[in-house]
């Protein structure tokens, strides 16, 4: 029997096209946002400066909500691409699991409860697509 | 994010940096140490819902029985209990457990914050950070702490999945039935069936069947008879393929069946079972079910002979008339002829009719027969059957007893020799 790990890997390996892309849009946010405490500090630090410009505090000021206007857009891109991955994904392995179900043997489906069975492929399924979700709030 | 807020952090101020570090490191590791317990609760709380849904779904399916015993406000009860006595102990268990470890990340958080902030005023008053910088390191930390605490949460989250997955990759480890099969298939099938010395039983060394030897020439039928429970049903099941024989062996036309493809030979046999349960669809969908690739005419042609096409057509739009959840709008009498004519599509070498005019009146079973008598024509069939009036024109009455083959023959041989066929065939004779 497969590991959950390995299970989790596998499926992540299967859907590696859209699992790089979240990657790089998710690095390209994190890049955006890691600068803008930067320039706060920055702007901080030439605000308590008497002879620093208006001009360069606009400046720097419009940096900034450049940089988290885009920040938040990128991190909202990649929370919406990873709920697609982790809805794909559970999605493919309940559909997977619900055709192993209608191969197991006639003694299986006689002796076990359906109830039960059908309950562990809804939740299996639902973990994996919520840990895959969850995934895209952490990277890189 | 938080890697690269950590750069910026380290740039910013080693020693800052650094008390960041073993913080998040605290945090990690309170969070896998906490965390053993909760999950353990966790288990026992997936095992709970597994376990009274499938007692809450078991009675939704016979909701017919429920209704026929008046039992609505008994399992009324029961759904309370099963939901919120059973389960709700465990959940609270295992939320309490889970609150203890979001309390201890609470305080790290909180502590490591407040240590943070010390050294960053120490720095600043000391002239060795500039007040932007100041602003600068906050900064990173609310960036550091936001995938920090996604990491504690992911980690818990992964942990609890794990277990509803574990439960999940269980039952998906579950071997498929065609594993137990070879994977022979051949061109031309006669229907010649041979059990040879067939034991099986559902328990290890508890056997339905003993020792059951028989032969079967292609285009026979035979009638299996015998009390309820004797395994009749089993034997055809043996010739599906549902089960393997703990001893012996059975073959079709010389090949042992379980060297054969089980989806080649499921395709050779049709079943016309007790009772038959629709699909919420048209009934032309459910009868192309036993064959998609069915014209509309082979559809009729096939209702014609099992005796359905009268009925389908005074249906409000005949063949297209939808019928109801697992076809309720359908008498037993007009399914049994859907079967029928579900097998006709089929157009099997093998048939078996699992008790198909048991539970049905005289009129529904004179049509009901009159589609078996031009279905099983050229087949080998196997008849399950109570009522004796179906296994009369056998070629074969097999009567089983205790698990073996207690006689064999035909109507009049079985009769002339007085036996326990004679007396079923007596008492029923009585009942009628």
């Amino acid at each position: 029997m497969k590991s959950t790990n390995e299970f989790v890997l596998d499926m992540l390996e299967k859907n590696r096209k859209p699992l790089i892309k979240i990657i790089t849009v998710a690095t390209i946010g994190a890049l955006l946002t890691v600068i803008t405490p930067y320039v706060y500090g920055k702007l901080f630090d030439l605000a308590i400066i008497p002879n620093t410009t208006t001009n360069i505090l606009f400046s720097l000021i419009f940096l900034w909500l450049v940089l988290s206007l885009l920040s938040n857009y990128i991190s909202n891109m990649t929370g919406y691409m990873g709920e697609v991955l982790g809805s794909k994904m559970g999605n493919e392995a309940e559909a997977e699991a619900y055709s192993h179900f209608l191969t197991l043997p006639i003694l299986f489906h006689k002796k076990e409860q359906k109830g039960e069975i059908l309950q562990k492929i809804a939740r299996g399924s639902y973990s994996l697509q919520d840990i895959i979700s969850s995934v895209s709030d952490v990277l890189p | 994010m938080l890697v690269f807020s950590l750069i910026a952090m380290f740039i910013i101020r080693v020693e800052l940096a650094a008390i960041f570090v073993l913080a998040f490191l605290a945090y990690i590791l309170f969070t896998i140490k906490l965390i053993k317990p909760e999950i353990k609760a966790r288990t026992k709380e997936q095992k709970a819902y597994g376990k009274q849904y499938g007692k809450v779904y078991d009675k939704l399916y016979n909701v017919f029985l429920v209704k026929n015993f008046v039992m609505e406000d008994k399992e009324r009860k029961m759904f309370f209990e099963a939901l919120v006595g059973k389960i709700m102990p465990v959940v609270r268990d295992a939320a309490n457990k889970s609150r203890k470890v979001s309390v201890t990340q609470g305080i790290i958080n909180s502590i490591s914050f407040v240590a943070v902030l010390g050294g960053a005023i120490f720095f600043l008053r000391e002239g060795k950070i500039t007040p932007g910088q100041f602003v600068m390191f906050f900064g990173y930390i609310s960036l550091a702490f936001n995938p920090l605490r996604f990491f504690g949460s992911l980690y818990r989250k992964y942990r609890r999945a794990s277990i509803a997955i574990k439960r999940f990759l269980k039952l998906q480890a579950i071997a498929p039935e065609m594993m137990k099969h070879g994977n022979k298939t051949f061109k031309d099938v006669k229907g010649d069936i041979n059990f040879q010395n067939v034991s099986f039983g559902y328990i290890k060394d508890k056997f339905v069947l003993k020792g059951i030897s028989l032969s079967i020439k292609s285009g026979e039928t035979v009638a299996l008879v015998g009390k309820s429970g004797v395994g009749k049903t089993t034997l055809a099941e043996l010739v599906m393929g549902y089960y393997q024989p703990n001893k012996g062996k059975i073959f079709l036309d010389k090949t042992d069946i379980s060297e054969i493809q089980l989806k080649w030979l499921r395709d050779q046999i049709a079943v016309v079972p007790q009772d038959l349960n629709l699909f919420n669809d048209t009934l032309i969908n459910n009868l192309r079910y036993a064959n998609p690739k069915a014209t509309e005419q082979q559809v009729i042609f096939a209702a014609k002979a099992a005796s359905a096409d009268e009925f389908i057509k005074k249906l409000p739009k005949g063949y297209y008339t939808k019928v109801g959840e697992e076809g309720i709008k359908l008498s037993m009498g007009q399914r049994q002829r859907i079967a029928i004519a579900m097998a006709f599509l089929k157009s099997p070498k093998i048939l078996i009719l699992d008790e198909p005019t048991a539970s049905l009146d005289a009129e529904s079973e004179r049509k009901v027969q009159e589609g078996i008598n031009r279905l099983v024509k050229g087949k080998t069939t196997f008849i399950i059957a109570h009522r004796f009036s179906t296994v009369r024109n056998a070629d074969k009455i097999v009567v089983l007893d205790n698990g073996g083959i207690a006689e064999i023959g035909n109507h009049a041989e079985l009769m002339r020799k007085k036996g326990i066929y004679y007396d079923l065939y007596t008492l029923q004779k009585g009942l009628d």
